[in-house]
């Protein structure tokens, strides 16, 4: 009883904020006679957003699906590279750091150097969003799989099992807890790195769709632009966490 | 059951040699219970890797079952760590099977062996549903379910409290009379070493030697007032004695 009064408040707190936004926002438009071309009022925003709901629809897609891709492509290469440094020492020392470094590089900065070697298509985008996802997924499993007991360990051992059965009944299950988070961190990554890559050349896309609403100085059709992605961005987020509380169960979560 | 000869054991920290182990001579025979002594630190759980066969010597060597050589000998012995070391993706049967799973040649009846550490309620738990002692009581039907004739224990019993403790020992005491398997036991401290035991052996502290063997003549079936008694208390005197 007491519980589900929580979670409604948990619910109703953060949809008010978001109408009282709206409102206030609404307001000062109306107060202020702010154009459309700098800022467009939410109404206006909405009623772009009905007339060309099946085109943003459609740029949403493809970004998505750029996102997505790279995504898959960069996590599964970040996680083979993982095991890779695992099993050989003289390989992580020499390319860890670098992967450190690189990760809090603005990588993004080669969006326009992918889009020469790549092309105006898809390629482009979902190298960008590969290699954006791929830094935090690799540091995470670099970190689960070398995160074990080492009673585990001699537990494994002891009891002499293979190399092979300490990584699949060990070393793996142990990593989850830290390539998932990773994982949350990446979608929002590759949808960025997608979209920044639209906006160096593209001709489908949000990003595409941003930079050439922008030309005709249609400001509203960018908020939506923006508000289609950014609600894209989330659900991929929320995706890759609901498989996170299914796989790793035992976590603790607050 | 096992021969140590002359066994040493050096580590060696910042290019300087630090003896663990000075050149041990101990056995231990079929189904017999001995507890190894000594204050912390000192290099009983050394030892006991050092008989697991998870670290090699120095120097000298550990004979298990004469015949250490042979790969298949391993699979006759099982360790129990201070910690439970229990994978918390695994519920309770899953934990316990795990032996089993890794090597597809051994069977075992897993339900019997959880029966035995009085868990068959818990069976479908994950360890964190579980407190500290039964996690242990896991960690002990794990070790069993490979009918180890020899269980090696390592301060197993330490993190509980007293009335966990207590209980468990008296439970390890009924799976020895009932399986016999040979035990080697750590721990510091003195009075449950007596409790169980056939042979304490008293290591000094690091370098650790063999200071003593006290041969505990108590009758094998014991309770709990065991520990009240004279010949007990007299017998923790003695070790303490010793072991300063």
């Amino acid at each position: 009883m007491h519980k589900t009064k929580n979670s409604l408040k948990e619910i109703l707190f953060p949809v008010a904020t978001f109408f009282i936004i709206l409102i206030v926002w609404q307001l000062i438009d109306f107060v202020f006679k702010i154009k459309e071309v700098i800022l467009p009022n939410p109404i206006e925003i909405f009623n772009q957003i009905i007339r060309n709901f099946s085109t943003l629809i459609g740029h949403t897609y493809i970004t998505m699906f750029e996102a997505v891709f790279g995504f898959i492509a960069g996590s599964i290469l970040a996680i083979l590279i993982a095991v890779l440094f695992v099993y050989s020492s003289k390989s992580k020392k020499a390319l860890y750091p670098y992967a450190i470094a690189l990760k809090a590089t603005p990588l993004y900065a080669l969006a326009p150097v992918l889009v020469i070697w790549f092309g105006n298509g898809m390629p482009a985008k979902i190298v960008m969003s590969a290699m954006v996802a791929f830094f935090p997924v690799l540091v995470g499993a670099v970190k689960g799989f070398t995160a074990i007991e080492p009673e585990a360990l001699d537990l494994f051992r002891s009891l002499s099992a293979s190399e092979l059965q300490i990584f699949s009944k060990l070393r793996f299950p142990n990593a989850l807890p830290y390539i998932l988070p990773s994982l949350k961190i990446a979608t929002t990554l590759a949808v960025v790195g997608a979209t920044i890559a639209e906006f160096t050349g593209a001709s489908r896309g949000i990003g595409h769709l941003i930079v050439n609403s922008s030309y005709y100085l249609e400001t509203s059709m960018m908020f939506a632009g923006i508000i289609f992605i950014s609600i894209a961005g989330v659900l991929f987020f929320y995706l890759i966490e609901f498989i996170e509380t299914k796989v790793v169960f035992w976590q603790v979560h607050d | 059951m096992i021969q140590i000869k002359n066994l040493t054991k050096d580590w060696k920290t910042k290019g300087k040699n630090l003896t663990a182990i000075d050149n041990i001579d101990l056995s231990v025979s079929k189904g017999e219970f001995v507890s190894i002594i000594g204050p912390s630190g000192c290099g009983k759980t050394t030892l006991l890797r050092l008989i697991a066969g998870l670290i090699k010597p120095t120097s000298g060597e550990v004979i298990v079952n004469e015949e250490l050589s042979k790969r298949n000998s391993i699979k006759k012995l099982s360790v129990v760590f201070q910690n439970p070391v229990l994978l918390p993706w695994r519920n309770v049967i899953e934990n316990v099977k795990l032996p089993l799973e890794l090597d597809n040649n051994l069977k075992s009846s897993v339900k019997d062996k959880i029966r035995l550490v009085g868990l068959s309620s818990f069976k479908h738990y994950y360890p964190k549903e579980l407190s500290g002692g039964m996690q242990q009581r896991v960690s002990l039907a794990r070790a069993l379910v490979l009918n180890p004739e020899l269980l090696l224990m390592d301060e197993p019993f330490g993190a509980l409290d007293e009335l966990n403790r207590n209980k468990l020992n008296l439970e390890l005491l009924k799976i020895h009379r009932r399986l016999n398997p040979t035990i080697v036991f750590v721990t510091h401290s003195i009075s449950e070493a007596i409790f169980l035991s056939d042979k304490v052996v008293i290591l000094s502290n690091g370098p650790a030697k063999v200071k003593d063997i006290v041969e505990i003549q108590l009758p094998r079936k014991r309770t709990i007032e065991l520990k009240e008694t004279k010949k007990f208390q007299d017998y923790v005197k003695c070790i303490r004695q010793k072991i300063v």
